[in-house]
């Protein structure tokens, strides 16, 4: 259901007809003598605020074409900085970089056991004696971890401290 | 039955006009799309005058709508990859040109008065009175033009950005509710209720005025 906005609106600028004019021209008689003072109105406005134009228009075009060729200007610059080719070479050389970080800090022992060369790399890593020794040895259903050069306990160390 | 066949054909060749520009607009969007700035100069060229008056409309002031229809023809070459053609090409420059001015009205800290306020209405009247009394002394003589403009300035200084923007794009430049709303990214609803609160409060404002016409 429209408004009595919607309705006067539509009034004003003649799009009412048949029987919704009929019907608000009816229920709203005493606001047929506005229709002549909004129809001035409306004319007084056109007039005056329609009639500005813009000066010098060819000046106004070339500022913003100025502008234009800059933004365009710029935009190259950007897209050669990271443009794709770019983003593609670098991501193939941080792979490559990646691969041979991989190839020659990780150690490749045994690979049908990799845990057990592993293990004796890391206590060898880890031990901060360079006499201690780790080997690892693959038996059926164990694994023997050996660690030689260790120093002996002082036996009055108390060991449940 | 020649008088309808006359009038329809003229409908049919107005139409004819509309989808004609409507795909012109849509040429150039495309090239500019594709990186050609002389197909965006062509546009501006096109909506360069339309746009000035709306843009002046609002702010009253020449040099301000000069600038603001260059930030907003920018703005447009700028995010033109973005259009991508749900709506006609001068509906969405007219929506960024309004977003550009009212945007500044705002930062102004014009907010224009409250949204009808019957103080402003002279009171006392006769119910029967045809006419109310003018709060300004009616001059003898004819009001000079530069007057009748300061006044209209002074009267649309009243409304608040939107306000104006829906009474210039509908007094001015005649655009159907439906596009306003468009443009305004609002509901018709409240493109009808800001335009007839922005005609009432002109019709106070300035019957003075367009009663010496």
């Amino acid at each position: 259901m429209k408004t009595f906005e919607e309705k006067f609106n539509a009034w004003l600028d003649g799009l009412l007809s048949g029987e919704e004019l009929k019907s608000f021209e009816h229920e709203h008689a005493s606001i047929l003598q506005d229709k002549a003072e909004f129809l001035k109105l409306k004319s007084l406005l056109r007039d005056n605020l329609g009639c500005r134009k813009l000066g010098n228009p060819d000046f106004f075009n070339s500022q913003i074409m100025t502008e234009v060729e800059r933004e365009i200007a710029r935009g190259g610059r950007h897209s050669r900085l990271l443009g794709l080719p770019r983003i593609a070479l670098a991501g193939i050389f941080a792979l490559c970089v990646g691969f041979a970080l991989f190839f020659s800090m990780i150690p490749r022992g045994n690979l049908a056991d990799p845990g057990s060369g592993y293990v004796a790399e890391v206590l060898k890593t880890r031990t901060a004696d360079p006499k201690v020794k780790a080997t690892v040895d693959n038996q059926k259903d164990m694994t023997i971890i050996k660690l030689e050069g260790l120093d002996k306990l002082p036996p009055d160390k108390d060991l449940n401290r | 039955m020649n008088e309808l066949g006359e009038r329809s054909s003229k409908l049919e060749a107005g139409h004819s006009l509309i989808d004609a520009a409507e795909s012109d607009d849509a040429d150039l969007v495309r090239r500019c799309q594709a990186g050609d700035s002389s197909a965006f100069n062509d546009l501006v060229i096109r909506y360069r005058n339309k746009v000035f008056t709306m843009v002046y409309g609002m702010v009253q002031n020449e040099q301000d709508a000069w600038d603001l229809a260059q930030e907003g023809f920018l703005k447009a070459w700028k995010s033109i990859h973005r259009f991508k053609g749900q709506s006609s090409f001068y509906t969405w420059l007219y929506r960024i040109m309004t977003n550009v001015t009212i945007d500044s009205l705002r930062r102004k800290g014009i907010r224009g008065e409250t949204e009808f306020d019957d103080r402003i209405a002279p009171a006392n009247v006769e119910p029967g009175s045809r006419t109310t009394p003018s709060a300004v002394p009616l001059p003898h003589n004819k009001i000079e033009q530069q007057e009748i403009r300061q006044r209209i300035d002074e009267a649309i200084g009243k409304l608040s950005p939107e306000h104006r923007a829906v009474i210039v794009m509908k007094e001015i430049q005649d655009l159907q509710y439906g596009e306003i709303a468009e443009i305004l990214s609002c509901s018709l609803g409240t493109v009808m209720s800001r335009l007839f609160y922005a005609r009432k409060k002109l019709q106070i404002l300035l019957r003075d005025l367009y009663e010496n016409l």
